[in-house]
């Protein structure tokens, strides 16, 4: 790629992902109007799309390229109530949308687990919910703007419907999102009512799980895999949640502005990190005991529970921590746990934090992490522990016929996605070339994955 | 500022220190017509000042560049039409070019100085010379710290701020009597597209700031003043400095 100063106003600066493992010197450019995005987008032979920048791998910038930020196009274009329809630009952070919505009634969903994600983001990595649903079912049409054609409407019913699900988890290799439409929902609530069971260990989780599902609006686990008895490996707390009419005292309604820049900003206790994988789990068991059974949260910050205990990613510090998500069929589920015993005890890795979802729906579309299964999330301190033992983990999820999500991994080889995504893979990369077949999106996330 | 005059006119109102002013202005309640020459970019910060705040935004796309009496009349018009009184002016639009520096093509200063200068100064004119028509209770001016040291660089945009500066000094003159307030703003570096990326000598002011400044002061008859304040020191030594020495800087 270029590093000549591109003839659009821009700065030549460092980008870091959001979990501190990639870093990219790039051209940096904000355009301020539609003729200069346009204008810089067709200048550009080839660019990355910035969305809030917070994914955990370094999809919205390559060595030596141009990113395109889409900071100026943060607005709500139109809402129509009646049609439970909003048009917005791709920048407006989730939380800034929920803010709208929840003042005037109404609730969008699925949501991230920050709300200083962008929608442009949600849409590049077809983000999921807590538990249900992927971000492609609450769309109804977008706009994209690709250099050599232009700027396009895409419903899943015209002729652009091909470039709906490339473009959904697509990572904004078909080009510039420039505005949304989405289905938004009436509010059942105005608040959230969050009910806590315990878990026992890895292995029983499904079933609860899925008992719990059938009676709640979304049910997720925290689980602690810093356990060394096998009989507790895994053991932590269920949380089932429904819409309340209760009122709350608390009314959240603003939000840290997080980026991947100030997340590895040295803190007191950033330093610390390395070596409080099991404290940390600890901290939170004692934190989460000390709360009551049911807590009744307004519906701002029951949806992003994260919020305000940023604390937490800013205690890996500069050097940063990883993320593995792997879908595990539920026929594979007890097997898949009984390996992951072994490797954990082996390697006995910093692990942080261990979560699980299950996933019921299956929408196998390219390199989307959605197919029915239970979904485990594992976060660990980055460090050479860790790789080693991820690099088990991938071997784990070939043999148990999972997948692991792209969109959180940053260290995910193009080989083992082979490996789980197999001709979901390879259509995707035929897809996307014979749409763009100058590949004029970069970033090190496309060029890892479709190496 | 009071709350009483509440409907404003912005020229210059879809991005940087525009567009923080209309998204302020509008969280206050004001009626407001913004003008700039892209309509995606105006219809989009309207819609969404319209959906998210109290205030009530209208828009105008019109090209400041060759400014005849059509242009003139649709501005008024709409003016009158979706404000009704046009008690705050703001010219804030402003634009540069690559090619503002010798050897200097008639082009470039013609169209420089016409949006720097030309335009705005036909706007503050009729509004200036309609004051109680409009109802006017204050004009705030964007103007710049190239206005009064000169260099061989920007030479067209400097010279075409200095003519307005020149020019709504002259308004402000003339309705001294009215008790209306004038803000000539010569701006540092603001952190917009105008100046992003650029090797900066001292850190840039966000727009944001610069709009709260605006919005604070439309009340006071300052006339020229610097923001941020340490520029007017710098300017001051800038233009105490023998010829001798400043035809050396490069700056
Ligand atoms: C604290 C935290 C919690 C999270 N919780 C969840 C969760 O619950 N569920 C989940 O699925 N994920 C979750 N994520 C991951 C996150 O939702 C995704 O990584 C998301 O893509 C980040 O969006 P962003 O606005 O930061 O986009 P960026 O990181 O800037 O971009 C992400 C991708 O989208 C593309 N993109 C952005 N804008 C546009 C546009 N306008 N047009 C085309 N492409 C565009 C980029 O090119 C890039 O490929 C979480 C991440 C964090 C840091
Ligand atoms: N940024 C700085 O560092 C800096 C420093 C000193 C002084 N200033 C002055 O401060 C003011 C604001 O600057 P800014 O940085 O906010 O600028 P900006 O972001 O470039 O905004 C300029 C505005 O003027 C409009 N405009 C430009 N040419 C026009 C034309 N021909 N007809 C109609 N509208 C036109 C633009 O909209 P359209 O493109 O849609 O027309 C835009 O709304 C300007 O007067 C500038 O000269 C800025």
């Amino acid at each position: 790629m270029s590093i000549e100063s591109p003839p659009f106003p821009s700065s030549f600066s460092q980008l870091v992902s959001f979990d501190g493992t990639e870093k990219a010197e790039v051209w940096y450019t904000k355009p301020d109007r539609y003729h200069s995005l346009f204008s810089t987008l067709k200048t550009a032979e080839h660019f990355s799309i910035q969305g809030a920048g917070l994914s955990l791998p370094l999809a919205s910038a390559a060595e030596g390229g141009i990113t395109v930020s889409s900071e100026a196009f943060n607005r709500i274009l139109s809402f129509d109530p009646e049609n439970l329809e909003i048009t917005v630009e791709p920048n407006l952070r989730v939380g800034d949308l929920l803010k709208f919505l929840l003042r005037r009634g109404y609730w969008f969903s699925p949501l991230p687990g920050h709300p200083n994600i962008s929608i442009g983001g949600c849409i590049g990595f077809n983000i999921h919910g807590k538990s249900k649903g992927y971000f492609s079912q609450s769309i109804k049409s977008f706009m994209l703007y690709q250099p050599d054609h232009g700027e396009l409407e895409v419903r899943q019913d015209n002729e652009h419907a091909f470039l709906f699900g490339l473009t959904l988890g697509g990572a904004g290799s078909t080009g510039f999102v420039t505005q949304v439409t989405l289905q938004i929902q009436e509010l059942e609530g105005e608040s959230l009512k969050k009910k806590k069971l315990p878990l026992a260990n890895l292995w029983e989780a499904p079933e609860q799980l899925e008992t719990l599902k059938t009676l709640h609006a979304q049910v997720y686990s925290w689980n602690d895999l810093t356990q060394k008895d096998r009989l507790s490996f895994g053991k932590g707390t269920l949380y089932c949640e429904d819409f309340s009419s209760a009122v709350t005292s608390t009314n959240s309604n603003d939000f840290t502005r997080l980026t991947a820049k100030n997340r590895g900003h040295v803190r007191p206790g950033s330093l610390l990190a390395p070596m409080m994988g099991r404290k940390i789990n600890r901290a939170y068991s004692i934190k989460e005991s000390l709360k009551e059974t049911v807590e009744t949260l307004d519906a701002f910050s029951g949806a992003f529970p994260i919020s305000g205990n940023e604390i937490y990613f800013h205690l890996f510090g500069a050097k940063g921590y990883r993320e593995s998500q792997l879908l595990i069929p539920l026929d594979n589920w007890k097997a898949f746990c009984d390996d992951l015993y072994l490797i954990t005890q082996k390697a006995l890795p910093d692990i942080t934090l261990g979560s699980l979802k299950l996933f019921n729906e299956t929408y196998d579309n390219y390199l989307n992490f959605t197919h029915k299964g239970v979904v485990l999330a594992i976060n660990a301190v980055a460090n050479p522990k860790t790789l080693s033992y991820f690099s088990e983990l991938d071997k784990l999820v070939i043999r148990h016929q999972g997948l692991p999500n792209v969109y959180k991994d940053s260290r995910l080889s193009s080989d083992v996605i082979e490996q789980t995504y197999g001709e979901r893979l390879h259509r995707f990369k035929r897809d996307l070339l014979q749409f763009d077949k100058r590949r004029r999106v970069q970033s090190a996330f496309l060029q890892r994955i479709l190496k | 500022m009071s709350q009483v005059s509440s409907a404003a006119l912005i020229i210059g109102a879809s991005s940087g220190v525009g567009r923080a002013l209309a998204e302020q202005l509008a969280k206050k309640g004001y009626k407001l017509l913004l003008v700039a020459r892209q309509e995606r970019d105006l219809s989009a910060l309207a819609n969404h000042l319209n959906q998210t705040t109290s205030g009530k935004v209208s828009y105008l796309s019109l090209d400041l560049s060759n400014w005849n009496e059509e242009k003139s009349q649709r501005l008024f018009e709409r003016a009158e039409n979706s404000l009704g009184d046009v008690s705050r002016l703001f010219l804030i639009s402003g634009a540069n070019s690559e090619s503002d520096q010798f050897p200097l093509s008639s082009r470039t200063l013609s169209s420089l100085f016409e949006v720097n200068a030309l335009a705005p100064i036909h706007i503050a004119n009729q509004i200036t010379t309609e004051h109680k028509k409009w109802k006017l209770k204050s004009i705030t001016v964007c103007s710049s710290i190239a206005a009064p040291v000169p260099r061989s660089r920007n030479i067209a945009y400097a010279t075409a701020k200095a003519a307005l500066e020149s020019f709504v000094t002259g308004c402000r003159h003339y309705l001294s009597s009215q008790n209306i307030p004038f803000q000539i703003y010569r701006l540092g570096y603001v952190d917009t597209n105008l100046s992003f990326g650029q090797k900066l000598l001292f850190p840039a002011i966000s727009p944001e700031n610069v709009a709260q400044v605006l919005i604070k002061k439309s009340d006071k008859d300052l006339g020229i003043v610097y923001l941020p304040f340490y520029w007017r020191f710098i300017i001051l030594v800038l233009k105490a400095l023998p010829w001798t020495i400043y035809k050396k800087l490069s700056f």
